[in-house]
């Protein structure tokens, strides 16, 4: 593996009740990596999210991941879409999530006090989280997933119920964390939540990745090839596959043509791969910055 | 998991479902003794039985108490689906033994029974009073969300085993002997409940046998639980 790869799913795929929900994702993370996962409701971002997390059993496929935590766990924060209204204090509650991080009192109350104040939750002294708006559960819920200062963040929906004010000192977070090296995956059918900080985008619908694009900041001077190649009739699915194979900075389907933007130090590797499954080479191209 | 359990316990406590089933259990009990003196291990075996109906109650209530969107960050924040679900069994358990306590302290100590019991007998009380505990919260975890899914048709067939297990005597009398050890393929509540009314009169090894019997089947039953549990993960 990669030393700067913290997660990879190889086709991991997840059947819930008889219905594929994913199907065979491959996906790599790197330390410091940002990403944005997009697809509309229902697509398979949330099972991604705790596939990642490991929070969800993979019918196939597998998880591997590789990090800083006790016996080189990786150290992962995770928020879900909506953390429910529970009678807790915020307090309270990111106090028995930070015990059971295994942070010691006295250093996650400080903790909780930092973040707090960083996420600017104005609730009343006793208030519990059943009588939070949906924008101060979701600040109490970015909280609970910074407690352990994660390698590895993991936020679903993360704008949901922020007011805009809100929603750009999350980008400002978001921005701090990459900057500090934390890698972070966030999901949100929403376009908006893209910005500046995502380096990826992922596109996913129904159940398989769709796209992955680099975004534009992310690729001032950066330098790919471009490989375009053809499948024959009734191969769509292999190309599609590819999209995710590791270094891939973006692919897109352009009329009988599959076009695949790699970084150059996979590019051979790629190459084979296509070939031996059944692709016809039409051209390489070397570039660096906009893909084009 | 000491942490875990001090959470789920806090939680537990806050949402107040522990209420109903503790007033009947100790209300029931209290009603019960109103009439004395009592017979020693009768009432104990009346107490152990009532105890393992109200164990799948509490448990039942208990287990899928916390949103699931919550069980999943709560299990990331510990690192372990496993000592999740152990430790809401250590948190159950805990509350069992102080039901337990009470069902055989209670009567002595307030002068209910017809003697002071003997050694022996207040051992057995507390095993096998501890024993139905962990056997109806074996039997009732099953019938939760994370054991076979929680339907319409869930409570009805929690009650449905659990008036089985007790009546399982009458149940297979009507079967050939040859089958009739299939008896001992239901959960043991009812033969725990006959071996503590006939204690002193048989030898101890069936009592032993009866009661580690039991414990094996609501320690297979928990552990399944939870090895199938935290296989499901979230």
């Amino acid at each position: 593996m990669n030393p700067d790869v913290i997660l990879r799913l190889v086709q991991a795929s997840k059947q819930y009740k008889g219905k594929t929900v994913l199907n065979r994702i491959s996906l790599e993370m790197s330390r410091g990596e940002t990403v944005a996962v997009t697809g509309p409701n229902g697509s398979g971002k949330s099972t991604l999210l705790k596939m990642m997390a490991g929070l969800s059993a993979l019918s196939s496929g597998k998880r591997e991941t590789i990090g800083s935590g006790e016996g080189g766990s990786l150290v992962i924060g995770y928020a879900p879409d909506h953390l429910p209204k529970l009678k807790f204090t915020a307090r309270e509650y990111l106090n028995h999530m930070g015990a059971l991080r295994g942070l010691e009192a006295a250093t996650r109350t400080r903790r909780i006090e930092e973040l707090l104040q960083l996420v600017d939750l104005r609730d009343r002294t006793g208030q519990q989280m059943r009588f939070f708006s949906k924008g101060m559960l979701q600040k109490v819920n970015l909280v609970q997933a910074l407690l352990g200062d994660p390698e590895l963040l993991l936020l679903d929906e993360p704008i949901g119920g922020l007011d805009e004010e809100a929603q750009g000192a999350l980008a400002s977070m978001l921005l701090s964390l990459k900057q500090k090296g934390t890698a972070i995956v966030a999901a949100s059918h929403e376009k908006a939540m893209i910005g500046p900080w995502a380096e990826r985008v992922v596109t996913i619908s129904e159940g398989r990745i769709q796209s992955i694009a680099a975004t534009a900041d992310a690729m001032v001077g950066k330098r790919w090839r471009r490989i375009v190649c053809q499948w024959p009739e009734g191969r769509g699915e292999v190309a599609k596959a590819f999209a995710s194979w590791p270094g891939i900075m973006q692919y897109r389907k352009e009329r009988r043509h599959a076009v695949y933007w790699i970084e150059p130090a996979s590019s051979d590797a790629l190459l084979r791969e296509l070939l031996e499954a059944g692709a016809s080479v039409d051209s390489v191209t070397i570039g660096s910055g906009r893909m084009v | 998991m000491l942490p875990l359990t001090r959470y789920h316990l806090s939680y537990y406590t806050r949402s107040y479902r522990y209420l109903a089933p503790l007033i009947a259990y100790v209300g029931f009990l209290l009603f019960v003794y109103t009439i004395s003196p009592n017979p020693v291990m009768e009432s104990y075996a009346f107490s152990s039985v009532w105890l393992y109906v109200v164990s799948t109650w509490i448990v039942w209530g208990f287990a899928d108490l916390e949103p699931e969107t919550q069980q999943s960050v709560t299990a990331l924040q510990a690192g372990s689906a496993v000592a999740y679900h152990l430790s809401k069994l250590l948190l159950m358990a805990a509350v069992g033994m102080l039901l337990a306590s009470f069902a055989v302290l209670y009567p002595a100590l307030a002068g209910k029974l017809e003697r002071w019991p003997a050694p022996e007998e207040w051992l057995a009380a507390a095993c096998f009073h501890i024993a139905m505990f962990l056997l109806g919260m074996g039997i009732a975890l099953w019938f939760t969300d994370r054991g076979f899914g929680r339907t319409a048709a869930s409570l009805p067939a929690l009650i449905g085993v659990l008036v089985l297990s007790l009546a399982s005597a009458k149940a297979v009398a009507p079967l050939p002997d040859r089958i009739a050890f299939i008896r001992w393929l239901l959960p043991p509540a009812g033969i725990l409940s006959e071996v503590l009314t006939r204690l002193g009169h048989d030898k101890a090894w069936l009592t032993i046998r009866a009661f580690m019997y039991a414990l094996a089947y609501a320690v297979l039953l928990c552990g399944s639980f939870v090895a199938r549990a935290a296989r499901k993960r979230f």
